[in-house]
């Protein structure tokens, strides 16, 4: 008897494993080799059996820290399929999500790299400052995760003005707290030592791989899906793309922390110009059916450009939903950022571009020249790669200079 | 940003039908055989980011849309080629020579939908297990959900 199991594209993007097969010569890495798809769960194929209104909330799980941005760019790609006009408040909401999303994403990446390269007090108060942020988001849509936010036509909550003032309160805390992360980052030698001149990823090699997001930014490639391809109100929105030519895992530090204090002030800045009134939806019943079309979207989530592909054929259901996670994306840049490093700077290589804590769940290190294969997991790469720098630490010094 | 008139003149050779649609978008429908060379000259005109390669079966033909994006200063141009495949014997050029990143979207049409790239060295499956029979293909239609 055979079993049918429902599959589709997956987002391997976070609390979600992978595995990769790096290749090496005594300490340096020639090759690596990623394997993923351990979590995968269909969801392409299921959103094709599911309503349009359904897929809201199916597609808001593909990834837990940016799931406003997967509902939000199905949303704005299904409302040009129902050629639906979305209210100006409802388009400013979203948005307020979106830069919140960013904050707390980034907040929590930074303790991760600061937590891969053994600098856990950083890490602390990072997750602590990040609290604030759930909050907020906890009392705008009642929940801390998966805020359901968005529909199709505009979003299903109003904001209460009280809780506006609290966004300026955050905003300007953690564009505060951001500064300080800066001077720490820039100065802290611990820091500097396992990131300055680690995973290098030259400018044209990130055009020519097609690098998304702040990986792209930190390589000096001024792409910026709000700024290129605007959508919802960024059009509207001054703001800077920041960049960085660097083009290392210290770079990527410093894009994220200054995009921070540039989303904190997209945030005032929406608090200040949002509408007073008006409705935040249009009239679009479940029951509604879409004209023929394809559309597509195009979201800068947190860790790049979110790309949707959506087509109807006038039914109920989609014909067809296509997911494009920008760690899909910046995946074939960590096997050429790999390439030429040592073991021990694996861990802030790969967690520089931002993909999942279980990412690196489990290893398989092969010596060329040994023919050996041993496996390590994440905890126990971590103690090498710390016990090394220690060992290793004042050659290593002079030979980065 | 590019008028339809402008893409008319440049590719209206290499493509069968150049079309603008509502949202502004530009889809180039194209012949498997004159693909590459429509793309290498999208490329040369600056269509450098592949944003991803759709997969679309259709029940009589298997649709493959692949997503170009040349980023300008403000409002970049966005063109979206479309070539077709058979269904029984479904294959394409591979374009790893000209995008890179595609290893990874090639890939993962192979394995969703069963298309062939000529030219991918070591084409296997991306997200389904390895031990799936060959014939596997989810994402088409005539692979229905007990659901």
């Amino acid at each position: 008897m055979s079993v049918k199991l429902p599959i589709g594209p997956i987002h391997p993007m976070l609390k979600e494993p992978i595995n990769f097969t790096f290749y090496v010569e005594g300490e340096t890495v020639v090759d690596a080799e990623p394997n993923i798809g351990f979590v995968h769960r269909g969801i392409e194929k299921l959103a094709e059996n599911k309503t349009w209104f359904q897929n809201l909330y199916l597609l808001e799980k593909v990834c837990g820290i940016c799931s406003s941005s997967h509902q939000g760019c199905y949303a704005q790609g299904a409302e040009k399929v129902f050629e639906a006009e979305v209210p100006e408040k409802a388009l400013y909401i979203r948005a307020l999500m979106w830069e919140l999303e960013r904050l707390h994403s980034h907040l929590l990446w930074l303790g991760v790299i600061m937590h891969e390269i053994g600098f856990d007090t950083l890490f602390m108060y990072t997750w602590r400052d990040r609290e604030s942020v759930m909050d907020l988001v906890e009392m705008i849509s009642g929940r801390r995760v998966g805020y359901s936010i968005n529909t199709i036509g505009g979003v299903r909550r109003d904001i209460e003005y009280k809780i506006l003032s609290k966004a300026l309160d955050v905003a300007n805390f953690i564009a505060s707290r951001a500064e300080t992360y800066e001077r720490i980052v820039l100065r802290e030698r611990t820091i500097l030592d396992r990131t300055d001149g680690v995973g290098i990823l030259s400018k044209a090699d990130a055009i020519r791989l097609n690098t998304v997001g702040p990986t792209a930014r930190a390589s000096g490639v001024k792409r910026d899906v709000r700024y290129n391809l605007p959508y919802a109100i960024y059009n509207e929105t001054p703001f800077d793309i920041v960049t960085d030519d660097g083009c290392d895992v210290l770079s990527r530090i410093i894009v994220r922390i200054r995009e921070m204090i540039v989303s904190a002030e997209i945030i005032k800045w929406i608090v200040f110009n949002m509408p007073k009134n008006g409705p935040v939806s249009a009239k679009i019943t479940p029951f509604t059916k879409p004209p023929e079309n394809e559309a597509l979207s195009r979201v800068e989530a947190p860790r790049g450009e979110l790309f949707y592909y959506i087509k109807s054929k006038g039914d109920l259901k989609p014909e067809r939903i296509k997911i494009r996670t920008p760690t899909l994306a910046n995946i074939v840049s960590v096997i050429h950022m790999v390439k030429g490093h040592y073991i021990a700077d694996i861990p802030p290589i790969v967690a520089g571009i931002d993909p999942c804590m279980s990412c690196m769940d489990r290893i398989a290190i092969i010596d060329i020249r040994k023919e050996k294969k041993k496996i390590m997991n994440h905890d126990q790469l971590l103690r090498y790669s710390m016990k090394w720098y220690k060992d290793n630490y004042r050659w290593i010094r002079e030979e980065r200079r | 940003m590019t008028s339809e008139k402008d893409f008319k003149d440049k590719f209206g050779e290499l493509a069968s039908e150049i079309e603008v649609d509502k949202f502004g978008l530009v889809w180039m429908i194209t012949d498997i055989s004159e693909f590459k060379q429509l793309l290498s000259a999208l490329r040369e005109e600056g269509f450098d980011h592949l944003s991803t390669i759709t997969g679309y079966d259709d029940g009589e033909r298997i649709h493959l849309i692949y997503h170009l994006v040349k980023f300008n200063e403000k409002q970049s141009d966005e063109v979206n080629v479309v070539i077709y495949t058979d269904r029984e014997d479904s294959k394409a050029p591979s374009i790893l020579d000209l995008y890179p990143s595609a290893l990874v979207y090639e890939r993962e049409v192979y394995d969703l939908l069963g298309v062939k790239f000529e030219g991918h060295k070591g084409l296997k499956r991306l997200l389904l297990p390895e031990d799936v029979p060959e014939d596997f293909h989810p994402l088409r239609k005539d692979f229905k959900l007990n659901v």
